[in-house]
């Protein structure tokens, strides 16, 4: 009888292992927090910017349009002036991003959502941006 | 011959992240605050075990298949904390707000600071 050695499979699992120890470290621990972290997604005419902003309310979140460029400042203010710390990991202070739309935008249907410390922004194509199918006579 | 690698366990339960978290000492009580992004109220459980204190979130994460750039992922956050019996545990107070989880856990009477009479002695 020969033993079966599953060798990439296990080399593998060694990865894992490793990879489940540093997945326990505090979240994004060795990231520099200067700008807020977006994700982008399109679908068809529309796309949506999705920022993470925990702790930030409406009023802390300034939304800018110019030209075809979303400029997102989001302020974090220190919920805790002179307080005497055990534990400080949370990041504060004013992160801004600029995203570039590939397209023109519709100003009138701009979309900004804040909800449970993810800002979602929706933008649509702006009507002469969109194809348009041109009849031959 | 069974061979069971660790990547079956990847595919039990979602994948989970520690999140950050402060913790603050006041005279009375202590805070604490953990940044969830992406948590709801509903799909957030505190519990205490023992002396080991929770804090399990859930988020939606179902992936976009039209996402064309990406910076962050939403996972489920887990964290576990050690208590001692310094803390009034039926009082402990939790709030979730704007995605930031706020724990105020009071002190116990016996552990709180207190001022000494001193008495002139005769």
């Amino acid at each position: 009888m020969t033993t079966n050695y599953n060798l990439i499979g296990d080399v593998l699992g060694l990865k894992n292992i490793v990879d489940e120890y540093f997945d326990t470290l505090p979240y994004q621990y060795n990231r520099v927090h200067d700008a807020p972290l977006v994700n982008l997604e399109e679908n068809g005419d529309n796309v949506t910017i999705t920022a993470l902003a925990p702790g930030s309310k409406i009023e802390d979140i300034n939304l800018e349009l110019i030209d075809t460029t979303l400029q997102m400042t989001i302020n974090r203010p220190r919920d805790y002036e002179n307080a005497q710390y055990i534990r400080r990991e949370r990041y504060f202070g004013t992160f801004s991003k600029s995203v570039r739309i590939p397209f023109r935008v519709n100003p009138e249907k701009i979309n900004a959502v804040l909800k449970d410390g993810v800002l979602s922004v929706t933008l649509e194509k702006s009507e002469d941006a969109k194809p348009r199918k041109i009849s031959i006579q | 011959m069974e061979n069971k690698t660790i990547n079956d366990r990847k595919q039990i339960g979602n994948k989970t992240i520690v999140p950050f978290v402060d913790i603050i000492e006041e005279k009375e009580r202590f805070v604490l605050k953990a940044d969830m992004p992406g948590v709801t109220k509903d799909n957030l459980n505190v519990s205490i075990d023992n002396n080991e204190l929770t804090i399990h979130g859930k988020v939606d994460q179902t992936a976009t298949k039209n996402q064309t750039y990406s910076e962050f992922a939403l996972y489920d956050y887990k964290r576990s904390f050690v208590i001692n019996k310094d803390i009034e545990r039926k009082n402990i107070d939790a709030s979730l707000d704007n995605g930031v989880l706020t724990l105020v856990l009071p002190k116990s009477e016996k552990s709180k600071p207190r001022k000494i009479e001193i008495r002139v002695a005769s």
